[in-house]
């Protein structure tokens, strides 16, 4: 399986007949929408994962030894104002709209930060730059 | 700022270890409160955000990251990948978490002080009309954002695993510490949504005064979605220290770890019945079924006693070297055994009729999160302390440590079994003057005492161990996977010579299994340190 994501599919599979069973003798439907919740969160992240990876062919084992340039960041202020852009925004919830509105700020700013990050990275990785 | 994964993975791992402390300082006020019966040292309503802040602040804050944190460092090293996959989301997964424990913490500044509802705040006691304050809310949007955070970081560490192994190391060539950390995150990726759904609505009620988790059937549904999120978690927290334990194990034991297939078969099969049997947590509601359940939660004996069984077969005839390492894994696995077979007690609605909310229910889970998990938590400590930082630990400190928390833990824990099953509510500030309870009391005061004793040892040995260095070298332990093959403390890609040849799951040892074969008078392993 593409990317190695067959534990995911097994683990999905597992869930599903575990929700079957719990189905059957419980008949709560709570409990079987938070099991065909985590199945189903295990089947897409396997599928994303086999998207992903796409353009490689179908294989058993490991990934083969990557072979393009790829850029590593090694340091990302994006992430972090986004990150404390949410805390923010979570503090602003309990405590005030002022909070909210610096948090909704922070959080554009570190979505452009991002953004501008990751075009940079791609034109390193088109350029050759550093691996 | 930095995106390396080593990097990630010591901040969060020393932030999580200040969050222990912090923790630590709430359990040692709770058991002064408690060595007496009807003692002062603290009110009724600061006990109640004292058990509430230790349980959160062990759970969100210490023992879930610390795990997501040896993973976040350990698994891009394990499988040969140059970083971790999606390196921002990781740190942006650190921020966010961090933001989350602060925020949680930052009720002991608000006037009601912080959230008093327990770590699982139900409703509807942490609805506003009950639990009226900022305080409260600062604790769900804390543990919010600290759940969001490690989810990040799973999800980097996941999907690291299952796309950026090393030519050759295929799925069932990983070592054991990555596979306890792939059906970890599997968990985290499955499990850690539904409290947020929770956790979301709860503030909303909060908030608004919306009625969403209202009456019977409003408390059963929250009960079903923390506890959907609330047992896996407990996995979360065992799973990576199982790993940790095992390759401290099979290293000192020079042995590759016994029965790798079953252990994964077992493992999947674990990590499944760990998400099937949330229920058994709210037997005595009527709410639930309660033979489901049970069923599933008896069935977990059968991958926890494969766990046994391969520790044993690896053990039996390897060349034992008794590091402190090795110990604190040896007493993970006794430790977690009381734990295990009193789960195994409640896991039956007759037996846990009896001792659900008694001090029954708070020993068994201590045995499996402190006695248990913790001491896994060292042994990977000890055992990979060298890799991080390039110097040894002292073994002499560490053995210290190891028999005053051996002592300390049982002290503190085994008189909880005693005081639960003679009936001691958990969660009470004040007991009556009960003879035996009294005396049980005491000594799981002196033993609280012992833990901060050995807790303070080890902080000694890190400060003398990084002050007084003896240089580690690259492996000094005779290691069995491709964390030992590169430099300690690792490069920032990780790798700057070419990789061993990898064609099992423990490729150091295939190279120098093969080198004993071509000299069989080669060196033997080395002495203890």
């Amino acid at each position: 399986m593409r990317g190695g994501a067959w534990p995911l599919v097994i683990f999905g599979s597992l869930l599903v007949v575990f929700g079957v069973g719990n189905r059957i003798w419980t008949e709560d439907a709570i409990q079987s929408a938070t099991y065909a919740f985590a199945a189903a969160a295990s089947y897409l992240t396997a599928a994303g994962l086999s998207f992903a990876g796409r353009g490689e062919p179908a294989r058993r084992g490991a990934p083969p030894p990557v072979e393009v340039t790829r850029t590593i960041p090694a340091a990302s202020a994006g992430a972090v104002t986004l990150a404390i852009g949410a805390g923010a925004l979570g503090l602003g919830f309990v405590f005030g709209k002022f909070l909210v509105f610096g948090g909704g700020g922070l959080l554009a700013l570190g979505c452009v930060l991002l953004m501008r990050e990751l075009h940079a990275q791609r034109r390193a990785t088109v350029g050759g730059g550093p691996g | 700022m930095s995106t390396d994964h080593k990097r990630i993975g010591v901040n969060l791992g020393s932030l999580s270890l200040i969050f222990f402390l912090v923790g630590g300082v709430f359990a040692l006020l709770m058991r002064a409160q408690l060595a007496t019966p009807n003692s002062d040292v603290v009110s009724d309503n600061t006990y109640s955000e004292l058990f509430t802040m230790h349980g959160s602040t062990m759970v969100y804050l210490f023992v879930t990251p610390i795990a997501i944190a040896m993973a976040t460092y350990l698994v891009p090293l394990q499988i040969g990948a140059s970083s971790i996959s999606l390196p921002r989301v990781s740190l942006a997964g650190f921020w966010v978490w961090l933001s989350g424990g602060l925020i949680m913490q930052s009720g002991w500044l608000t006037a009601g002080g912080p959230g008093r509802d327990g770590w699982f705040s139900y409703v509807p006691l942490s609805t506003s009309p009950y639990t009226p304050g900022p305080g409260q809310s600062l604790w769900v949007v804390g543990v919010l954002l600290a759940v969001t955070g490690s989810m990040l970081m799973g999800a980097a560490v996941l999907v690291t695993i299952l796309g950026r192994r090393a030519p050759g190391m295929a799925v069932l060539r990983m070592p054991v510490f990555t596979w306890t950390a792939l059906v970890t995150v599997l968990m985290v990726v499955a499990a850690f949504p539904v409290l947020l759904v929770a956790m979301g609505l709860l503030l909303i009620q909060r908030l608004t005064g919306a009625d969403i988790f209202s009456g019977f059937t409003g408390a059963i549904d929250y009960q079903d979605l923390f506890w959907f999120y609330g047992h896996p978690v407990v996995y979360v927290m065992f799973f990576p220290f199982l790993g940790a334990a095992a390759e401290a194990i099979a290293t000192c034991a020079h042995r590759r770890w016994f029965g790798y297939h079953a252990f994964v078969i077992s493992m999947m099969a674990f990590v499944t019945l760990s998400m099937s049997v949330w229920s058994h947590h709210m037997y005595i509601t009527g709410g639930v079924t309660n033979q489901y359940f049970a069923f599933t939660s008896t069935l977990l004996v059968v991958p926890a006693g494969i766990e046994y069984f391969d520790m044993m077969g690896t053990l039996i005839g390897g060349r034992l070297v008794m590091r402190t390492s090795m110990l604190f894994a040896l007493f993970f696995f006794v430790q977690f055994l009381i734990g295990g077979l009193s789960g195994i007690f409640v896991a039956s609605p007759v037996l846990d009729y009896a001792a659900n909310d008694t001090y029954f229910v708070i020993a068994h889970f201590h045995y499996t999160l402190f006695a248990g998990s913790i001491f896994g938590f060292f042994a990977g400590v000890y055992h990979w302390f060298p890799k991080v930082t390039g110097a040894l630990l002292r073994e002499r400190l560490g053995r210290w440590q190891l028999w005053v928390m051996v002592v300390g833990a049982n002290l503190t824990f085994f008189p909880m079994f005693l005081v639960g099953a003679d009936g001691m509510p958990r969660r009470i500030a004040r007991y009556p003057q009960h003879p035996s309870w009294i005396t049980d009391n005491d000594l799981s005061t002196a033993g609280a005492g012992l833990i901060a004793i050995g807790v303070l040892i080890f902080l000694v040995n890190l400060w003398v161990s990084l002050r007084n260095r003896v240089e580690a070298g690259d492996d000094p332990w005779e290691g069995q996977t491709l964390e030992w093959a590169t430099t300690s403390p690792p490069p920032p890609l990780n790798f700057e010579r070419p990789l061993p040849p990898i064609r099992s799951f423990a490729p150091l040892l295939d190279l120098r299994e093969a080198e004993r074969e071509r000299d069989p008078a080669g060196p033997t392993p080395e002495a203890p340190r």
